[in-house]
């Protein structure tokens, strides 16, 4: 018979609040040093940085986009785009915690490396090249380049959003193997039958 | 009782106007990535917190 004052784990009660957190801190300096503490700090400056790097990204698009043809406000679509992503990013982490290394990865590079960085130089391209443009009626190369910036900037800036959002959402849909740990593991170690 | 009704009437345009503000799209945005960094970064914390630790098993 369990005795319901046990000490085991489903009976153990949790304390939260500072008490825990004054613990859990001086279990990191036991453990981890001085360094435990500089490796999560840098951890959140990192993210103040992306955070900081996102919103300058977004408000300088916006300003050189104002007088541009087809693309005004492109600096906020920029920053609508990018926090899609983040709030799927954050959905992603809760509903598929086994892949949550990757996802924040994956998020990083939509965000960063497709959709703001790009959308920024293509945004510095539009606005130097804009007076080029003026008045070239009846040059085609310049009203076939008129006409695609903005669209190319949408594909570079919004359709990221669509992909990542597809791509999450499908986190559970795609094959992966059914096996358990054991039928693994005898598979990698070809202990599997198959063997001579 | 004049000066007590005006005060909850500046306090409630106050809380009106703040609304609006905040109801804007681009705040939301804002918000929003603000709020999913902020909560990515603990996952990352999380994970590192995971590495640094042994399991904790008093008793089997």
């Amino acid at each position: 018979m369990s005795n319901s004052n046990e000490n085991t784990p489903n009976n153990r009660k949790h304390s939260y609040g500072l008490p825990i957190l004054g613990k859990k801190v001086s279990m990191l300096y036991t453990v981890e040093g001085s360094r435990g503490y500089s490796l999560r700090t840098s951890i959140v400056l990192r993210y103040i940085a992306y955070l900081l790097s996102l919103f300058t990204c977004c408000l300088f698009s916006q300003a050189i986009l104002q007088d541009v043809q087809g693309a005004r406000n492109g600096g906020r679509w920029m920053l609508v785009s990018a926090s899609i992503m983040l709030l799927t990013a954050v959905y992603g982490t809760m509903r598929f915690p086994q892949h949550r290394v990757e996802l924040i990865r994956q998020a990083r590079h939509f965000v960063f490396g497709i959709a703001v960085v790009p959308g920024t130089v293509l945004a510095v391209f539009m606005w130097a090249t804009q007076d080029n443009f003026v008045n070239q009626v009846d040059d085609s190369f310049a009203m076939l380049l008129i006409n695609a910036l903005p669209i190319l900037y949408f594909v570079t800036v919004l359709v990221p959003a669509a992909i990542f959002v597809k791509t999450v959402a499908g986190l559970g849909n795609i094959y992966r193997t059914k096996e358990d740990d054991q039928e693994s593991v005898s598979r990698w170690t070809r202990q599997d039958g198959f063997q001579p | 009782m004049e000066s007590i009704t005006f005060g909850f009437i500046v306090l409630f345009n106050g809380a009106l106007a703040l609304f609006e503000t905040l109801v804007s799209p681009i705040t939301l945005a804002i918000i929003i990535s603000s709020l999913s960094f902020l909560w990515l970064a603990k996952c990352e914390i999380d994970e590192l917190d995971r590495l640094g630790s042994k399991p904790d098993v008093r008793r089997h």
